[in-house]
């Protein structure tokens, strides 16, 4: 597995290969930990290029999902095969993490988060 | 000669004094401890009544026992101790000899001698100590698999021992499988009677680690107390994910589980599926798919779950299980899925059914199962109404 960090304006883009499951989800968890430390709160984690999630790769997902929630940032995943999204409707985790149907949705989506947010 | 504590022992053997005394006189000014002998028999006496020297240097040609056969004897011994051969022939032919006979090294008793011996000394010490500390790690390393191969083994025979092993209930037949994918799993199930009506539940706690094994029985204990004094599948549901909220925190942990409570009285089941996969109600030929009703548990403690309310007429079966039974692939990467599975639920007793099932799947993935996997058929008695 491989994730190549990115900016988009102020979102961070995490552009991730390979298969999101137990071996690898500790490196996910690690590297937005990392993010958060330094105060970028608002990511996007592109799934284009992820072929299979398991449940420890869900399992990731909603830590993340969790740890940005609680820094007052937002997690959204973009593009999931239509295997990693089985995983998100099964176990209704896409009623908690936006999931974009691209990587320029998902971008948008968390730029207007910001915007709502700065506006407040 | 005394020896000082923690220096090197080294025996030097060599029929030639000058030699003999050059290199203790160096190797000693290197900071080694040297024992001299004039031939390979002297040189095998001393070390069979001191056995640990850590190296030996010997010259090739020597009266008496020479170079390779001193080291042929000391491995027949039983010692492994390095030995450098030293020898005023520089054939090609007797370095490879030295080299197959096991020699750690070969040098010649040319003019450079005394700059090279404390080197490949020194060299030889380094690779013989590395070769040593290789073999001790992989020692403790086999020691420590082996232990932990025990504490997995006990652990496996107390969740055995939190599953339950025969589940019977007037009016009811159940049939149940598990098979977790190591010696622990995450993967749970039971089925018990309270006044208010036959529970059950199905779960399935995130990865396959001792971490899951351990959320696995913390989270059936929780929900086996919970059901026996609660009465509706949505009040355990929802107060089991407000304990295991504080249990797994921050830790991406979670569990899908599906509870289900038959009230006796009004004939009726109630189910709650928590982010699990679907599961089946069979009636007769027909397959009902029921999805889940809210997400996984360990996520928001303030998360709520909404409950199915079905007839479980005579007859009827339910039908639920974890993912390892329709995620389980064949050899082109393809789920044996859930079509395949309605079609195999259909006629025959629960465990009759499972039989069937587990020998479809087993026969889909040629026997590989990563994922832990369980079934659970309940099934009411008596011909439907």
């Amino acid at each position: 597995m491989e994730i190549n960090v990115g900016m988009d304006g102020e979102v961070v883009v995490l552009d991730m290969t390979g298969d999101l499951v137990a071996s690898t989800a500790e490196e996910l968890k690690g590297q937005v930990s990392k993010l958060i430390e330094k105060n970028f709160n608002y990511v996007l984690l592109d799934m284009s290029k992820v072929n299979f999630m398991d449940s420890s790769g869900l399992g990731a997902c909603i830590a993340v999902h969790k740890t940005l929630n609680e820094s007052n940032g937002m997690f959204v995943c973009a593009k999931p095969s239509e295997t990693v999204s089985k995983v998100f409707r099964v176990t209704r985790a896409d009623s908690k993490i936006s999931i974009a149907p691209t990587r320029n949705d998902g971008v948008r989506l968390l730029h207007e988060k910001i915007l709502e947010r700065r506006k407040k | 000669m005394a020896v000082s504590e923690g220096k090197l022992k080294l025996l030097v053997a060599d029929d030639d004094p000058f030699v003999r005394d050059m290199l203790a006189v160096i190797l000693e000014a290197s900071g080694y401890s040297v024992a001299v002998a004039e031939d390979g028999k002297e040189a095998f006496d001393k070390f069979s009544a001191d056995p640990g020297t850590d190296l030996i240097i010997s010259d090739m040609n020597m009266p008496g026992m020479d170079g390779l056969e001193l080291l042929k004897k000391v491995r027949e011994s039983g010692f492994d101790v390095p030995v450098i051969i030293l020898t005023g022939n520089n054939e090609i032919s007797v370095a490879i000899d030295s080299l197959k006979s096991g020699v750690s090294d070969y040098l010649l008793k040319d003019e450079n001698i005394q700059e090279v011996i404390a080197i490949s000394v020194e060299k030889v010490m380094e690779k013989y100590n590395l070769k040593k500390q290789n073999i001790q790690l992989m020692n403790d390393l086999a020691q420590n698999n082996k232990r932990l191969e025990k504490e997995k083994a006990l652990a496996q025979n107390v969740q055995n021992n939190i599953l339950p092993r025969h589940l019977k209930f007037d009016g009811f037949e159940i049939g149940t499988f598990y098979r977790p994918s190591d010696m622990i799993g995450g993967d749970f199930f039971d089925a018990w009677q309270t006044q208010n009506g036959l529970h059950f539940l199905i779960g399935d706690v995130s990865g396959h680690s001792t971490s899951s094994a351990l959320i696995m029985a913390v989270s059936k204990g929780i929900m086996q107390s919970l059901g026996h004094t609660m009465g509706s599948p949505s009040e355990v549901v929802e107060k089991a994910n407000r304990m295991l909220c504080d249990i797994v925190t921050d830790s991406g942990m979670f569990l899908s589980v599906v509870y289900g409570i038959f009230s006796r009285e009004s004939g009726s089941l109630s189910i709650v599926s928590a982010g699990h996969n679907p599961v089946f109600l069979i009636e007769g030929g027909t397959v009902r798919t029921i999805e889940s009703t809210g997400p996984v548990i360990g996520w928001d403690p303030g998360d709520c779950w909404q409950t199915h309310s079905l007839g479980f007429d005579k007859g009827t079966g339910l039908f639920l299980y974890t993912d390892g039974l329709t995620e389980a692939k064949n050899g082109f990467g393809e789920d044996f899925g859930e079509e395949r599975l309605k079609g195999l639920l259909s006629g025959g007793t629960p465990p009759e059914v499972i039989d069937r099932v587990f020998r479809a799947v087993a026969d889909y993935c040629a026997g590989e199962f990563p994922d832990d996997l369980t079934m659970f058929l309940i099934k009411r008695n008596g011909n439907g109404g």
